[in-house]
């Protein structure tokens, strides 16, 4: 195992996040009872049936598997990390003996998800030493290292995926490696690709949309926003999806379209971040504007308090966008991107160190 | 689906931010003489199946009518001691609070001992963390001069009301570092397999320990120290992260090796070793160091008093056991039973906790 490469930035950047616990002022909220005994605290439609609360006593280990991906595929659909607590726990109880491919697969994910990326790598080595011909591990190898930056390691994860079946799937990891690496065609490439497979029925069209509307924001940013909406129909409960298209529709300047898009969303941060910023530049929804920035000026204290690390890029906007911070978005961003190097990671860093150069320069 | 189109499907919100959402997390709050917890309507539900009639609706009706149950499981889980005794604790439903995941139940927690110096009162928190690792209790001290905020997770469950001067963190920490280091075996076991060669050097010349071999002794403590101390730092800062799964293994296995090496005799590579494995077992102190460190914001004081402790126990342990181990080596069986014993001992224990800490 590698250190990791020393950043000035990560010291700073915890420095900037204790500067912040210490400085916030948190003080414990007014008790109230409610009108009436019928008032309905909560809704639990969508409360799993396999978290905590249910019995989990005298679970087999495969049981314990099963309801862990459950729990994933909750949290998939309503971004609770509540799930991936519960899943966790019933992952720390399967004796080793049972440890396969597939707890293999939700371990990584769990880890994954909590952007404990060296863990995830670890775990997924562990499930691939088991079934090394497993494409999803690959893809999930692939994945981890795009979004860290680690290029030659992804591209060999690619060619690994490639190598067991040439498909949509690694298409797309090919073409979206020859993107970053500035391959001008890679946009049509990746159109091509994907138009042929329209209509064979082939598996993973709505990757390869995703992907494809992630190289037109790099490339062709005027394809951008139909792709994106193209995803969005192919999945309409795929929030990673909807986040980047109203990046997008912002970006183009359809503000309309990005309110369409976040209403009903503001649970998620980096929906409610790209609402408010949309709600921001919208001189008629001032009020609606001021009960959001509330609402997430108290998501980040609590995240802050926490020590909440998966906030990072949501609250580098927020800074930026909507409390016109850029120096404090410019230390959350050079954070962010020691950690995590996506597009609109490298979109929000460049912003911000624009926006500092500009200010310092308003200010002489 | 596919396993490749679920992972595929999955990886779109595990990788990116979009749906980081509110965690699960509890708010203590603690003043002079009260105390109050807000949890979460959601992990309430957790705890305890609140929805009586299977509606699927919660109603503020059924939270009351299931006080009794709920106030029993955080009165298991919430533990008041004052001087070390522990307290009587009860709690009561007063009502709701908002945050910003929505409706928080508001316990009361009642108990003789909140009447009580502040400064002798700490607090144990166990509440979820069984059934969910990734929850947290963000405590808020309300008391004078000792405000503070925090945060409790496994491992770091305990709130000490009176922590509020310096010279209390540094105290705590420190104590924390001594404990540490006497309770973890592994750093002892594996600075014996570093030091036990020097010892039957000294025995195969059947005569005390040399000059010689002292200065070397003392150079494997030094590079030691100075090793876990430097990752310790670089660690607890988050300028080198390394997950805390392969550290510990790889301590686990630097015992054997150490006493693998051992074997061979004792010379200038036991320095080394000490040096470079000493690495590894700073970032083994740092992992432990991490889950104290949410309790307070003085980080740079609580490392400073964490390594002294842990600085101050090794040196004792080795004060009290060198001149043991002195007289042991004038023993005709040293260099025959005792010294071969305790190499093949080290190196037992090394595999079983590395294979245990593999699984």
């Amino acid at each position: 195992m590698a250190f990791s490469t020393i950043k000035w930035w990560r010291p700073t950047g915890l420095l900037f996040l204790l500067a912040f616990n210490c400085g916030a002022v948190w003080s414990a909220p007014a008790v109230y009872e409610p009108k009436s005994f019928d008032e309905v605290l909560l809704s639990l439609s969508s409360y799993p049936a396999a978290s905590a609360g249910a019995s989990r006593d005298g679970l087999r280990d495969e049981e314990r598997l099963d309801q862990a991906e459950s729990l994933l595929n909750q949290y998939r659909v309503d971004g609770r990390l509540r799930w991936l607590g519960d899943a966790q726990s019933l992952l720390e109880k399967v004796a080793p003996l049972s440890r396969n491919a597939h707890f293999y697969y939700l371990d990584t994910s769990i880890k994954q998800s909590l952007h404990d990326f060296e863990s995830a790598l670890l775990s997924l080595e562990q499930g691939l030493a088991m079934a090394p011909g497993r494409r999803a591990f690959w893809l999930q190898k692939y994945n981890i290292h795009l979004v860290r930056g680690q290029y030659a390691d992804a591209r060999r994860a690619c060619d690994k995926l490639a190598a067991l079946k040439r498909d949509l799937y690694s298409e797309s990891c090919d073409w979206q490696l020859r993107a970053i690496e500035g391959d001008s065609g890679a946009y049509f490439g990746m159109r091509e690709a994907f138009a042929s497979s329209l209509f064979s029925g082939a598996e993973g069209r709505s990757w390869a949309v995703a992907t494809l509307a992630d190289i037109a924001d790099r490339q062709q940013p005027d394809d951008a926003l139909q792709w994106w909406s193209l995803a969005l129909k192919m999945e309409p409960g795929n929030h990673y999806v909807r986040s980047r298209y109203c990046d997008a529709a912002l970006a183009g300047g359809a503000r309309g379209l990005a309110l369409e898009l976040t209403e009903g969303f503001e649970t998620f941060d980096s929906l409610a971040v790209c609402r408010a910023i949309a709600l921001r530049n919208t001189p008629t929804h001032r009020s609606e504007f001021n009960a959001l920035r509330e609402k997430l000026d108290k998501r980040f204290a609590e995240a802050r308090w926490r020590s909440e690390n998966l906030h990072k890029r949501a609250l580098a906007r927020y800074q930026l966008d909507v409390m016109r911070e850029p120096q404090s978005a410019l230390q959350l961003a050079q954070w962010n991107w020691s950690e995590q190097r996506e597009w609109p990671d490298e979109q929000i860093l460049r912003r911000a160190e624009y926006s500092v150069v500009n200010s310092k320069g308003d200010n002489l | 689906m596919s396993r490749i189109a679920w992972v595929a499907v999955l990886l779109w919100v595990m990788i990116t931010p979009a749906a980081a959402h509110t965690a699960s997390n509890s708010f203590l709050y603690w003043g002079e003489d009260t105390l109050r917890l807000d949890i979460s309507v959601w992990d309430l539900q957790r705890l305890s199946d609140l929805d009586q009639n299977a509606d699927s609706q919660l109603t503020w009706r059924e939270l009351k009518q299931s006080e009794a149950t709920l106030a029993r499981l955080i009165q298991q889980d919430l533990v008041l001691r004052h001087g070390g005794t522990a307290c009587s604790l009860s709690a009561v439903l007063v009502g709701l609070s908002s945050y910003s995941e929505g409706h928080y139940a508001v316990w009361q927690l009642q108990s003789p001992c909140l009447a009580q110096d502040s400064a002798t009162r700490e607090l144990h928190y166990g509440l979820l963390f069984e059934i969910d690792p990734l929850h947290r209790a963000l405590y808020r001290i309300e008391i004078p001069d000792a405000e503070r905020l925090g945060v409790l997770a496994p491992g770091a469950e305990v709130i000490r009301g009176g922590i509020s001067s310096a010279g209390d963190i540094f105290a705590m920490f420190f104590n924390e570092g001594v404990v540490h280091l006497i309770t973890g075996f592994d750093h002892l076991l594996f600075l014996a397999a570093l030091v036990l060669p020097y010892l039957r050097r000294s025995a195969q010349r059947d005569g005390w320990i040399e000059k010689s071999d002292c200065r070397e002794i003392f150079w494997v403590v030094t590079a030691f120290t100075l090793a876990h101390s430097f990752s310790l730092v670089l660690a607890t800062f988050s300028v080198v992260r390394i997950p805390a799964a392969p550290v510990e293994v790889a301590i686990a296995f630097s015992i054997g090796f150490a006493a693998l090496l051992g074997m061979r005799g004792a010379g200038k590579s036991q320095r080394y070793l000490a040096g470079a494995f000493g690495l590894l077992h700073g970032l083994g102190f740092a992992s432990m160091l991490a889950g104290l460190l949410a309790s307070t914001d003085a980080k740079a004081l609580a490392l400073v008093g964490f390594n002294l402790g842990i600085e101050l126990a090794q040196l004792l342990v080795l004060l009290a056991v060198l001149p043991v181990l002195l007289v042991l080596g004038r023993w005709r069986g040293f260099r025959q039973v005792f010294y071969p014993g305790s190499a093949v001992g080290l190196m037992v224990v090394s595999v079983v906790w590395g294979v245990q800490r593999l699984g």
